[in-house]
């Protein structure tokens, strides 16, 4: 008994020395790309550390890390961008939570009448249909190219030499697609009440 | 806002989260989208929100929302799939024997030069980029444009004169574009430096086009306000300032300091020492103190060499009231 104990110690610490090691190449080769990206995604010069450490830590932890940088084809960093924009996204939410007291008094309420929640899932599922609605209207290029980057991880150059345009072309699509993810948001919510 | 206005905007903003998601955005690229941001609200708004969108977009996938979307086509239709991708595969085979069609690539390489080193690197086309100390740039050749971002540092540029390819040079909130001529560029976190040895070249804000420049930049005053864009003579030096934002457009007495420096030389004619040492450990990995504050002040005329600047200082010493004293780490001036 006690010799399988051990043995599975050993197994569990071995493989959070690989997660690790797997985790450190991974920003020894695209940490200057993540740090970039965030300063270009405005995120003061002050926070960006905090962030690339925050992703460090949920990286160790993601269950499905192996998983899903076997699945993208292409080079891992489009997996770190996307990580590292929901969790600037993330974050703005829940400060701007915590910045108004009366809307954190209510979410609290919301929760624990369990009413009110729910119209936030719904208000949630709602924009993620709208969301998927102007994916699926898209030009099929347009459509083809955002979604080869956004999920297969796919650079460019890879998405290019698939659809078998220039990488000028689809870079055109992808400015295109965002684009008009941008309109739609626009028509959802009318200009001047945002800040 | 015009409907006009609205939609340069949304593409700008559609532009801009497309290089940021291409992994390979550039710091002039960086120091553009910032500088946009703090300057027009409506671009930062449109800008962040269309990134909380892609966020949304990836927790759709993560609910598996868009398996219908990336799903094959439906089982009886299968056949007419196969039908079609024949067809399909027919065509790709008639299209790639067709002899004039030749893949269009692009084509990102990065150049660095350390302290003290300077290269040269030519082109496909016959251009020819010469990188001075501790400078950094990308250069993109493709068939509709050639492109350098000048990340850091100082270059200089020989241009081959090509009507349907522009040679632009980004450098963040400032960009030049040629069509054939040569022209320096010295770029420092708060200042970019434009001079123009041969031709004409036009300096400009980076979404704005060049194909109608009416502005001289000669004919404007000192420490104006940069337009958006202008003109920019042989013989002409501009000076831009990141932070005020003002351009300073002088005629130099001589335009070798912006050009000789490839051959190691530099040329001061009459300068105070402060500058010509601020110069010099541009290219000198042991930096270069001024003990004495007498010593500032000091007159230099002359031709030095900065590849072999242990010997330039020797010549100084002779030359001038000064005593250079080199220490393990840095190398001191003082009063003789």
């Amino acid at each position: 008994m006690k010799h399988t104990h051990k043995k599975v110690v050993d197994i569990s610490s071995a493989r959070r020395c690989e997660r690790n090691e797997l985790v450190q190449r991974l920003f020894d080769k695209h940490g200057a790309g993540v740090r970039t990206f965030l300063r270009g995604r405005l995120v003061p010069d002050a926070d960006v550390e905090d962030i690339v450490q925050d992703m460090f830590a949920r990286l160790l932890t993601l269950d499905n890390l192996e998983q899903k940088m076997d699945a993208s084809s292409g080079s891992n960093i489009a997996l770190l961008l996307t990580m590292a924009n929901n969790m600037v996204v993330d974050r703005a939410r829940k400060l701007s939570v915590r910045q108004n007291y009366q809307q954190a008094a209510q979410l609290e309420q919301e929760e624990h009448s369990g009413g009110a929640g729910l119209e936030k899932i719904i208000a949630d599922q709602r924009e993620l249909e709208q969301v998927r609605r102007v994916i699926l209207a898209m030009k099929p290029s347009w459509q083809k190219a955002f979604l080869l980057s956004r999920f297969r991880n796919l650079g460019y150059r890879e998405i290019a030499r698939q659809m078998n345009v220039t990488v000028k072309q689809v870079e055109h699509y992808i400015a295109q697609a965002m684009n008009s993810l941008r309109s739609a948001k626009r028509r959802n919510y009318p200009k001047g009440k945002q800040s | 806002m015009t409907l006009m206005e609205e939609k340069i905007l949304q593409e700008d903003v559609g532009y801009a989260l497309m290089r940021l998601y291409s992994g390979e955005l550039s710091e002039g690229e960086v120091a553009m989208i910032q500088q946009r941001s703090k300057a027009e609200p409506e671009f930062r708004h449109a800008y962040l929100g269309a990134l909380e969108e892609i966020a949304l977009v990836s927790s759709l996938e993560e609910k598996g929302q868009l398996s219908t979307i990336l799903a094959p086509p439906k089982k009886n239709f299968r056949w007419l799939a196969v039908a079609a991708s024949m067809m399909l595969a027919l065509a790709t085979t008639w299209f790639f024997m067709q002899p004039a069609e030749v893949q269009e690539y692009t084509d990102i390489k990065r150049y660095v030069s350390g302290v003290g080193e300077q290269r040269t690197i030519t082109l496909e086309d016959g251009s020819q980029v010469s990188l001075n100390t501790a400078t950094q740039l990308l250069i993109e050749m493709s068939d509709n444009q050639r492109r350098v971002i000048l990340e850091r540092g100082e270059a200089f540029f020989d241009v081959s004169e090509d009507p349907v390819r522009p040679f632009v040079v980004e450098l963040g909130q400032k960009q030049v574009t040629v069509l054939g001529t040569s022209f320096n560029i010295f770029k420092t976190p708060d200042a970019y430096q434009v001079a123009v040895v041969e031709g004409l070249v036009a300096l400009h804000d980076p979404m704005e086009p060049v194909d109608d420049v009416a502005v001289d930049l000669s004919n404007l005053k000192q420490g104006i306000a940069a337009p958006r864009k202008g003109l920019l003579r042989a013989g002409w030096l501009a000076s831009y300032s990141t932070d005020s934002k003002h351009l300073d457009v002088v005629q130099p007495e001589s335009m070798t300091r912006y050009s000789d420096w490839r051959k190691g030389w530099i040329q001061f004619d009459k300068e105070p020492m402060s500058d010509v040492v601020k110069e010099l450990n541009r290219y000198a990995a042991k930096k270069i103190l001024i003990e004495d504050k007498a010593v500032m002040d000091v007159n230099v005329t002359a031709l030095v060499s900065v590849t072999e600047l242990s010997a330039t200082l020797n010549g100084l010493e002779q030359l001038l009231p000064i005593k250079v004293t080199h220490h393990f780490d840095r190398v001191v001036i003082s009063e003789k």
